[in-house]
């Protein structure tokens, strides 16, 4: 197949000369990546060529494709990202060992756990070349480099492993004495649709070689030769005798979802199913002029029992009812549980600085609120306590209704999760200005369908509820 | 019923904020869970796939800094949202994203720091780290919004700003406008400016792809689109070369980057004043400390001091003449901000480099409380009691 090969179409040769040394391995790794490309018959401006930082990194800069090269360890981070975007670019990255399993490992693990159809083609010379030959986490066991004077008592990370592991569905290993089975392996990774591994072994005369007693670099290239051993060979052989092997062919294929074709089925659905969002908050003209010119009220409890939910509601009915609004929420970092606030601003005018000053409203939902806020409410205002979780009243200024409002929720609605609007309805009563209507338009929005009329019953029962606690106060 | 589509609505910041982008055209978001910015992943996870974007959840911020750059250079409107933390992440790709001109958008919620610090709370503690947070020198524009309407239009001034010169550009806003709700009325579609890249007029074999136009942008030929070309971190040439040795092709390459943005500072510059024309004492506030800051301003008015605002809405680059315009004869300027006086140090030098004398007298929190309108009044109230 060689024979038929152009190399010159698919190189840049501007860039020339390379930058790499004599008896690298890299622009092997380079052309048996053509050679694969110019198999599949692609046309170069749907080739895109991505690479990190290294000696490794200037590849795409010598062929003549779509050519990035991105940061150290990152590319498979951006070739998401261009992938996504541009599904029809066949996607292929030449990093190095370092680059990709190293500073890039989580990166490569994400890639496979993904399956993302990406193919990976790692050169792997053991060494961090480009800035003069320190230990990566190829680097055999005891060899020497430039940061390990005393030989690198750590082992060697098995690339291909880990690839498999995290669930890459096509990984390979060569070297680059084997330029012929290196060409078809890397075909075999950009013919699979999924994340393809192809793991080359090259050598590194300059930064490893020479450390290592490789006195030339065609030493290197017979040390690769004669410790490679097929796939299928080493099928037979105990890990002792697989020691300072190097085990060439495919490795692993397997069949699994695709990400971007997965992607594409989900965002089809999501198509298909997508509601209008945001209707306007239509004006209910008959609920209007009912406040006066500003109020501040303050939802508190702990989290878990939908006071954010509800004053997001109220703020909706209050613009329903033609006026301006702010919603403030103060909840600690717990998902449940914690002190929660809800707060509203409602005026007829700008709201120049949305801080709550002296509430007008308060509802306490546990002790903790009613302990710390009722004091703070004007002195005019209308406070509401959950009797459920308030038991001692702190003494305030404010008009003070109790109710087991949860309680009621629990008992009687059948659902503690419904206090929340339940409270809203008895809220709007008491204070008699907020609009119940409005409230049930919003609720109706906001709410699941599941729940909604569980939620609508809550409201009303809360206005009755409300009726009552102003009747008995008369 | 109005004839255009406006739409009334309760929004939260970051709900305006996936407004904006939408309405702005975002086609990939790449984010990580962090709050106070999550709530924009969230919303973004289920309505890009609704009209065909991509949205995808990464490994950590240094893969959604890569993901947006990438997209963006094979033609999307790429962002990201996230805190404190993930933005110091966010550095490393940041930078490459402006070395090799790649449009995008960085939404940085800001909370309490440094470190873990306050997940929860607003701070205002990475107005530096927006400058100056990646290594080496390029350009950056940073917008601050005050209000949740404010969120929206910054995010498509965002978009069309990275996209107009092709420069990632960072939406600075804190957990207290994220979180905040306000009623909101946003434009009908057919109102809303959208800018999108220029592409090349040349054919690919005449393309360079660093070769500027006139205003110093050079035009962008996304990849798949017939222009093969490489691009690089590397100092490079307008062919897109890594030239490495050569300080005359590094100089005019950095020099370039930062000029797009300097000479058209002027579309670039967004600020707000009130009651200036006498001012004395000028209020210097942006981001959610406008709003306390512009109340204190109307309390000192009405007790007869003649204080001013000045705020600027694009935070990076500084506005030094708008703003040493606005200071006009006042003797001393009151920033109060939530960190320890990272931007006052900017004013000051603005008020040096503008030849004015104008004392400036900083009102910091540390806390991560808000800073009430009341202690910015007492402020002013002091520094007039003291005059000059």
């Amino acid at each position: 197949m060689a024979n038929d090969l152009r190399l010159e179409e698919y190189l840049r040769e501007r860039e020339f000369p390379t930058m790499w040394c004599a008896g690298c391995g890299h622009g092997v790794t380079v052309k048996g990546t053509i050679r694969a490309i110019a198999k599949m018959g692609w046309d170069k401006d749907d080739v895109l060529a991505v690479a990190g930082i290294g000696c490794s990194a200037r590849a795409p800069a010598y062929c003549d494709f779509n050519s990035i090269q991105t940061t150290h360890g990152r590319a498979i981070a951006f070739a998401t990202g261009m992938k996504m975007h541009r599904p029809n670019l066949h996607t292929v990255l030449l990093l190095g060992d370092g680059d990709c399993i190293a500073i890039g490992g989580n990166h490569f693990i994400h890639g496979a756990k993904r399956n993302i159809d990406l193919t990976v083609v790692v050169m792997n010379n053991s060494i961090y070349g480009m800035t003069g030959g320190q230990i990566s986490p190829t680097t055999p066991h005891m060899c020497n480099s430039s940061t390990t004077p005393f030989g690198n008592f750590e082992e060697q990370i098995n690339l291909c492993d880990i690839a498999i592991a995290a669930g890459a569905t096509y990984v390979a290993r060569t070297t680059a004495y084997h330029v012929n089975q290196m060409a078809a392996l890397i075909e075999g990774g950009l013919r699979n649709k999924g994340f393809s591994v192809i793991e080359v072994v090259e050598p590194c005369p300059t930064g490893f070689g020479r450390k290592n007693e490789f006195k030339t670099p065609v030493a290197m290239y017979e040390w690769l030769r004669d410790a490679a051993i097929s796939v299928d060979k080493a099928r037979d052989l105990s890990p002792q005798e697989l020691k300072n092997k190097i085990v060439t062919g495919v490795l692993h294929q397997s069949s699994r979802p695709e990400f971007i074709t997965e992607y594409a089925k989900m965002s089809k659905k999501a198509q298909e199913r997508a509601k209008s969002t945001g209707a306007s908050l239509e004006l209910m003209p008959e609920e209007m002029g009912k406040f006066p010119g500003y109020s501040e009220v303050r939802l508190s409890g702990s989290g878990g029992q939908g006071l954010v939910l509800a004053g997001i509601m109220l703020s909706e009915a209050t613009i329903k009812q033609g006026k301006n609004a702010a919603h403030l929420q103060s909840i600690g970092p717990e998902a449940r549980g914690g002190t929660s606030r809800s707060e509203v601003i409602i005026s007829d005018g700008e709201i120049i600085n949305p801080k709550i000053t002296a509430p007008h409203v308060l509802l306490a939902m546990t002790q903790e609120a009613a302990d710390k806020y009722c004091s703070g409410v004007k002195p005019e205002g209308i406070i509401l306590l959950d009797s459920t979780f308030v038991k001692e009243v702190p003494t305030a200024a404010a008009k003070t209704y109790q109710y087991p409002v949860t309680e009621f929720a629990r008992d009687t609605l059948g659902n503690p999760l419904v206090a929340n609007v339940l409270a809203l309805g008895i809220l709007a009563r008491l204070t008699g200005k907020l609009s119940v209507n409005a409230l049930e338009d919003v609720v109706r929005k906001r709410v699941p369908q599941r729940v909604r009329e569980l939620n609508i019953k809550a409201l009303w029962a809360g206005y009755e509820i409300g009726k009552d606690l102003v009747q008995t106060d008369a | 019923m109005t004839e255009k589509k406006e739409r009334v609505c309760l929004l939260q910041g970051n709900e305006a904020c996936v407004e904006g982008a939408l309405a702005a055209g975002v086609d990939l978001f790449a984010g990580y869970p962090i709050t106070p910015a999550t709530e924009i992943a969230e919303l973004l996870s289920q309505r890009l796939p609704e009209r065909g974007g991509s949205f995808v959840q990464m490994e950590d911020e240094l893969a959604c800094m890569a993901a947006i750059t990438g997209a963006s250079l094979v033609g999307a409107k790429a962002m990201t949202a996230t805190s404190g933390p993930g933005f110091s992440l966010m550095q490393e790709n940041l930078g490459f994203a402006a070395m090799v001109e790649a449009p995008c958008v960085i939404v940085l919620v800001q909370r309490g720091g440094p470190s873990t610090g306050l997940a929860t709370l607003p701070a205002q503690a990475d107005v530096m780290q927006a400058r100056w947070g990646t290594h080496g020198d390029h350009p950056v524009i940073a917008l601050s919004p005050a209000s949740v309407r404010e969120t929206f239009d910054l995010t498509i001034a965002a978009f069309n700003y990275a996209e107009k010169y092709r420069v990632p550009v960072i939406l600075l806003t804190d957990a207290s406008i994220a979180h905040l709700r306000e009623k909101t009325i946003l434009p009908a579609p057919e109102d809303i400016q959208i800018v999108n890249r220029k592409k090349p007029q040349v054919s690919p074999e005449e393309y360079q792809p660093y070769a500027p136009d006139a205003d110093g942008v050079p035009p962008m030929a996304s990849f798949s689109e017939g222009y093969r070309y490489y691009v690089t971190g590397c100092v490079h040439n307008e062919k897109g070369s890594p030239v490495l040795m050569d300080p005359e092709v590094a100089s005019r390459l950095l020099t370039r980057l930062e000029d797009k943005i300097k000479r058209n500072r002027q579309d670039i510059i967004r600020y707000d004043t009130s009651h200036v024309d006498d001012a004395e004492i000028l209020v210097f506030a942006y981001g959610s400390i406008t709003r306390p800051a512009k109340e204190a301003v109307l309390k000192a008015r009405q007790e007869g001091i003649k204080a001013g605002l000045f705020r600027p809405i694009t935070i990076w680059p500084f506005p030094d003449e708008e703003f040493v315009q606005a200071l006009g004869q006042a003797h001393t300027v009151i920033v109060p901000e939530m960190n320890s006086g990272q931007y006052a140090g900017e004013v000051a030098r603005a008020v040096c480099d503008g030849g004015k004398q104008a004392r400036v007298v900083r009102l910091l929190e540390m806390g991560s409380r808000l800073i009430h309108s009341d202690e910015i009044t007492a402020k002013v109230r002091e520094v007039a009691r003291h005059g000059k």
